[in-house]
């Protein structure tokens, strides 16, 4: 089991609850996740604006994390790796659109949050190979005297 | 990439397209706020053949007319944003150049509040929700 955020409905509001971790089916990775980043587009989701969305939806599209879990057939990625998964979750690599090399426009392109369940939750799954790999780095923070934080790569 | 930018700066509610104008005149403007008349509000500010990049994401109407686009040879283009391979590189760039986001977290128990910060406009800059 894991935390996620839940919204229930169009302009429901966002819920903390529990929700089952699965295995990562093949050719995907489940990511623990460490931060998420809450963007504006979030408002187009939450009020059900998207075509074909699945309530609940857990939204978030901004995610990093590391590896926790390692679908069948995946050979790039391993137990431990920083990665991280944006707006661009998924595409087939066989539609006329991937095959000319425009894969943001895929027919069947995925987005976390919107076509399987995003990043405001302690785990996401996603298809290994529209993951991002982080080698080396590492996310650290630092604070301000303003009392803003950054969020800083480091070797 | 070899190249540097003068200081950065920060601007409120100023008249940002006489602000770009001072500076010569934008490349490019990446529009990332959710609201269409910001967005056109910059357009004044593109220098000669400059390029609005619509990345926030809003329904609303954009309100330029292709008098705006046409003395200048503007072009807006929306970006659906990039690829994994986009997000590495991007990742390296910061590294390289010393850009950092400037955030504000929240733990999960809270996502409900940071996104409402996010919704009215109170984050500096971006609410980040942490596990």
């Amino acid at each position: 089991m894991h935390k996620a955020v839940h919204v229930t409905a169009a302009n429901a509001p966002l819920t903390v609850v529990d929700v089952d971790t699965a295995s990562p089916p093949a050719a995907h990775v489940r990511i623990a996740v460490a931060v998420c980043g809450v963007c504006g587009t979030g408002r187009e989701f939450y009020a059900g604006h998207f075509p074909g969305l699945r309530w609940p939806i857990t939204l978030g599209h901004e995610i990093a994390g590391t590896v926790a879990q390692v679908g069948e057939g995946v050979e790039d990625f391993s137990v431990g790796d920083r990665v991280a998964v944006g707006w661009f979750g998924g595409n087939c690599n066989r539609c006329v659109r991937c095959r000319r090399g425009a894969f943001m426009q895929c027919a069947r392109m995925q987005v976390p949050s919107w076509h399987y369940p995003g990043g405001y939750a302690e785990s996401v799954t996603a298809p290994a190979h529209r993951v991002g790999a982080d080698p080396g780095w590492a996310v650290v923070r630092r604070s301000r005297a303003d009392g803003l934080r950054r969020t800083s790569l480091q070797n | 990439m070899g190249c540097r930018s003068s200081k950065p700066r920060r601007w409120a509610a100023q008249d940002v397209a006489a602000e770009l104008k001072k500076l010569g005149g934008a490349a490019v403007v990446l529009a990332t706020a959710n609201n269409a008349a910001a967005m056109a509000a910059a357009v004044g500010g593109l220098g000669p053949a400059g390029e609005l990049v619509v990345v926030g994401v809003t329904p609303e109407n954009l309100p330029i007319s292709p008098l705006d686009l046409i003395n200048s040879g503007l072009s807006v283009a929306g970006h659906p944003s990039g690829t994994s391979r986009d997000v590495e590189e991007t990742m390296a760039f910061a590294l390289l150049s010393g850009v950092r986001a400037l955030v504000e977290e929240r733990p999960l128990s809270q996502a409900a509040e940071a996104y409402a910060a996010m919704d009215e406009g109170r984050a500096r800059y971006r609410m980040v929700l942490t596990m």
